[in-house]
């Protein structure tokens, strides 16, 4: 049979257009991506054209698009070629085309509309996954048809990666899209360890075994060169078989998946060296002797070599860079950054896509019949690649680093996303050099089918230009036979490795139960599901493609634990499925995002975050909110306050950490109270710091009517008046010292849209303070007084308590009602000086709660409110009443109000009843100094009897029993 | 003058070409009869082994050192 008469030329002419199509268009739509980050107000504000749509297109749509379209189309070039027969059941190409590209206009449709599984490179919704599996599943068939009636007597090493390839996929689209989505058992951290080895799947044996099967095809014949040692192809395989399955937990080192899988996956990731190495190796030595030729020389042929080495350069670089950012010292810095983007362009586009586009170039030709149109646009094709891909990839590589030093040296997370925009902006030029490359391919081949030079001769045989002897031997060895490959690659690894990687740690109790230790007690709670309007916000979530840029899980390095809370627990996500760990922190980890900003502030930021924050990249959503009438502040609609809703969920489960948040916990002395000279030479910072930071709701003036602030409630401080509420000097509404200031400014008010600001710097929360100040002429006129002295605290004993309750039930129970939940008689109708309505503090709520205390149930806090009095409010200065003693024993009343709801919360979580007392004794040691050092009277932690309990519990006193 | 240097060059590649790097090289090519590829069955460079061994070394030690952890 001829060679020619093995091929359907038609039906490989036909995938390659539709190639050339997606080939184009799938980048492009990168770049529209691109650009929103340097740029978020373009195309902002029109839900199907967010980022968080728009990402999934393009990520699926290169890889299945621009690359898997080629990849398939030449499977009916390469396949028929190296068995010696034509295509299993050939006429099924026409078929599967039209239904691949139904696939991917449907599927990459779908992702606008909002349809999403929350999977990452698992996103497409069931009937697009279905119709996937069927295509690649026929497709495996026509090529296993093949290679079993082949006439070849040897199994080339493009046909081990080919048919392993397809195995791999279909199986590996069996966990994602099935196990992962519809099993319930596998949530949480296991839904993360699986997702892991889904998401490496589809490169590592999706994209990489197919890519690999096109340049060990084309490149011996573009070169014009025998392959260079068939011994280095089967340890590359081999090596690439059996540790690439095991590498795909690597995308979450340091989360709460068991630490040895993660371990397994760092070797592996580094073993995966041995086969880089080794194919690349192949590939120059192939080119060895016919750089000059194919470097010199025109024509389809060497500008498929060109790629096709061009790629296995980046092949070598991308994969290089992915074994070593495994490295947990190397993650630690690079993770979640654009290092990690760096390294996936590297191989999806700098590998992968080239070496398509470098095998087109040797078929295009041959499927048509004319020699290639132009040298000229192919060379400015390759070399537009090149500038434009190495801007890209050396920028992506050199920003991680830099993002990532910053936030290891403690920078502001959202200082570090502006760093990074020049840096964005070089990466779009970039890509649009690339997309106008493509842009080039395109024309050319179009010309070539149209007028290029017809062929007087076609086939790779004429290309063979090496007149040495050849030798026809047996059969390879079993290693290399289809059985083999089919059986031991394709089935044994990839179950060995789902197995080790994926079986092992579901079956570890651990990793499927919902026990977390509680932040105070340290005691084990259960971490309740979401409620169905929590579920509704998360489905918005994933629906929005939020946690696209937002991880959820605090790793115990780079000062995470400070930045933004406590370190994950696996049981926090047994109600997570998916999970929602993410790969990407283009905004803030949101895994204790919950109660860190009021409802309000949130409110404010999907309508527009620059309003809130001016440095924010993030899109609008202004589809989350009612239309606004007659200009009237826009009200969330039930998608907003669901997503509120979740968002206020997440990382609460491990109890009440917030209270003792050590990154807030500021005890600043004196010395902040600077010169006159070193105030002013920190207000040119401040002034900076206020415009970036506060603006949006304080506003230009300090008036408190920044733009954001239509939403706030309370509103946001007017400083014009100079008045405070949270003070530490002596006398009504006098002026706080600037401790007091940047207190509060690192503290945030819990419950108000006034955020912690512990992630600013000590000298930029320093200077912001001096500026705050410049608002009133208070601060020209008067003077500071004195900070009030803290009496030291006395003991916490059960005459302390009821004495306290005596005091409060005079004093504080007409506003702060008498169970302190602030619900008061005179609650409704007390305002502040600006006119807002107040609402007095509920002691019994946790930290970060609306409706609670702004700064804590900290003793000493507490003291000083009391002492001071609440600057612009009816809030007297009991300290001109009351002595230092009785205010300490409201102090330990109002907190033993707090231990109580803290124990009923805990027990509504699984609290045992015998750990009760300890777990008390641990509250209070978390309010109390006295309590710590063990001035604590152990009745008041003792259980009491049933009937002490009932009493308690009415009146919400911890320790009603011994009140008189 | 562009054309001599070319010739050159193709001369020096014949040369190339004509001595082999290695013993494998001597031997003939498989050829793919209808694809067209030939496939010398070549060599693992000694580099190269010594990178897997390395490699495998650290790969049993870290696996061993990081397996819990403390």
């Amino acid at each position: 049979m001829n060679d020619q008469d093995l091929i359907n030329r038609p039906l490989i002419k036909a995938w390659l257009w539709w190639a050339l199509i997606w080939l184009t268009f799938f980048p492009i739509v990168g770049v529209v991506v691109s650009i929103k980050f340097h740029n978020p107000e373009f195309l902002d504000g029109v839900s199907w054209l967010t980022f968080g749509r728009l990402r999934p297109m393009h990520v699926n749509g290169v890889i299945f698009g621009s690359f898997s379209t080629v990849f398939l189309g030449l499977l009916y070039y390469i396949v028929p070629r190296l068995c010696g027969v034509r295509m299993y059941k050939e006429a099924w190409g026409w078929w599967l085309l039209w239904a691949w590209n139904a696939f991917l206009v449907l599927g990459s449709a779908s992702f606008l509309f909002g349809l999403n599984m929350g999977l990452e490179a698992g996103e497409f919704e069931w009937p697009f996954n279905l119709l996937r599996f069927l295509i690649l599943g026929l497709i495996a068939v026509q090529v296993l048809g093949t290679v079993f009636r082949r006439t070849e007597r040897r199994f080339y090493v493009a046909m081990w990666y080919t048919t392993a390839a397809l195995i791999w996929t279909i199986m590996n689209l069996i966990l994602g899209n099935v196990l992962l989505t519809y099993a319930d058992d596998i949530a949480g951290v296991n839904s993360a360890a699986m997702h892991g080895l889904y998401i490496h799947y589809i490169v590592g044996l999706w994209i990489t075994p197919a890519g690999l099967a096109l340049i060990y095809y084309f490149l011996p014949l573009s070169a014009r060169s025998p392959l260079y040692s068939h011994k280095l192809s089967l340890l590359g395989f081999w090596g690439l078989a059996f540790f690439y399955p095991f590498v795909g937990t690597h995308h979450y080192l340091y989360s709460p998946i068991p630490h040895w899988t993660q371990t397994v996956s760092i070797v592996t990731s580094m073993l995966l060296i041995i086969p880089v190495w080794t194919v690349v190796v192949n590939f120059f030595g192939t080119m060895f002797g016919r750089w000059g030729a194919v470097a010199g020389g025109g024509g389809g042929d060497n500008y498929a070599a060109k790629f096709l080495m061009m790629g296995a350069v980046y092949y070598l670089i991308g994969c290089f860079q992915g074994s070593v950012e495994a490295l947990r010292r190397v993650q630690e810095l690079t993770h979640f950054n654009d290092f990690v983007i760096a390294h996936s362009h590297l191989t999806v586009f700098g590998t992968f896509v080239v070496w398509a586009v470098g095998s087109a170039y040797y078929v295009w030709p041959r499927v048509t019949g004319r020699r290639l149109w132009s040298d000229r646009l192919a060379s400015w094709h390759l070399w537009l690649t090149v500038a434009g891909f190495t801007v890209m990839a050396v920028g992506l590589s050199a920003q991680g680093f830099v993002q990532g030093s910053m936030l290891e040296f403690g920078a502001n997370f959202v200082d570090t996303v502006k760093e990074m925009k020049p840096w964005w902006v070089a990466r779009t030029l970039g890509g649009v050099a690339m997309d106008v490359a493509l842009l080039l391919m395109v024309i050319n081949f179009y010309k070539t089918a149209q007028e290029g030079e017809l062929l007087a001769q076609e086939g790779d045989a004429a290309t063979r230009p090496i007149d040495t002897p050849v030798q026809v031997v047996a059969a390879g060895s079993w290693i290399e036979s289809p059985s083999t490959v089919l059986l031991i690659a394709g089935f044994g690894f990839f179950f060995l490795a789902v197995g080790v990687q994926g079986v092992t740690p579901w079956l570890m109790a651990e990793t499927r139960t919902a026990t977390v230790q509680d932040t105070v007690t340290q005691m084990a709670i259960q971490v309740t599901d979401y409620t169905p309007q929590e579920l509704k916000g998360r489905h918005v979530y994933i629906r929005e493609g939020c946690w696209y840029c937002h991880s959820q899980y605090v790793r115990p390095v780079t000062g995470e634990s400070f930045r933004w809370g406590p370190v994950s627990q696996a049981g926090e996500y047994a109600h997570d499925r998916p999970h929602l760990f993410s790969t990407r922190r283009i905004g803030p980890d949101l895994t204790r995002v919950g109660r860190k900003y009021g409802d309000d502030w949130h409110a404010a930021h999907y309508w527009n975050p620059r309003e809130v924050v001016p440095d924010s990249i993030m899109p609008a959503f202004p589809w989350l909110y009612e239309l606004a009438k007659d200009g009237n502040t826009p009200q969330l609609n039930e998608d907003g306050t669901a997503l509120i809703a979740y968002l206020q969920k997440l990382g609460t489960g491990i109890g009440d950490w917030r209270e003792g948040f050590a990154a807030t916990q500021v005890t600043g002395g004196q010395v902040l109270n600077a010169s006159p000279q070193s105030q002013e030479d920190l207000l040119v910072l401040g002034q900076t710091v206020y415009e970036r930071r506060c603006v949006g709701c304080h506003g230009v003036n300090g008036d408190g009517g920044g733009p954001a602030a239509q939403f706030m409630e309370p509103r946001p401080r007017d400083f014009t008046k100079g008045v405070f509420k949270f003070r530490s000097t002596q006398g009504k509404d006098s002026l706080p010292t600037d401790v007091d200031l940047y207190s509060t400014v690192t503290h945030g008010l819990w419950g108000t849209a006034m955020p912690a600001w512990q992630e600013i710097s000590e000298h930029e929360r320093r200077a912001v303070v001096q500026y705050i100040k410049t608002f009133s002429d208070r601060w020209v006129t008067e003077t500071v007084p004195p900070s009030i002295t803290i009496a030291p605290e006395p003991a916490v004993t059960d005459m302390s308590l009821a004495q306290g309750k005596t005091l409060f039930m005079a004093n504080c129970m007409l506003c702060h009602g008498a169970g302190g939940e602030g619900n008061g008689p005179m609650a409704p109708v007390i305002k502040d000086i600006w006119g807002q309505q107040l609402k007095p503090a509920n002691f019994t709520l946790a930290a970060g709660l609306s409706g609670g205390v702004k700064l804590g149930h900290d003793g000493a806090h507490l003291f000083r409110v009391v002492t001071t009095g609440i600057g612009g409010t009816p809030m007297p200065v009991f300290g001109e009443q009351l002595k230092p003693e009785e205010i300490w024993d409201i102090v330990h009343y109002v907190q033993s109000l707090r231990v109580a709801a803290h124990e009923q919360e805990l027990v509504a979580v699984g609290l045992k009843e015998g750990d009760l007392e300890q777990a008390r004794s641990r509250m209070w040691a978390a309010l109390s100094p006295a309590a710590r050092r063990g001035d604590l009277e152990k009745t008041i932690i003792q259980t009491p009897s049933d009937s002490h309990r009932t009493a308690r519990l009415t009146d919400g006193n911890a320790n009603g029993r011994r009140r008189p | 003058m562009r054309e001599r240097k070319n010739e050159r060059k193709e001369d020096l590649r014949v040369e190339h070409q004509s001595k082999p790097r290695d013993d494998s090289e001597a031997e003939p090519p498989y050829v793919y009869r209808h694809a067209g590829i030939e496939e010398r069955d070549g060599r693992i460079p000694v580099w190269l082994k010594l990178v897997v061994v390395g490699l495998l070394v650290w790969s049993a030690y870290y696996t061993i050192r990081y397996w819990n952890a403390s």
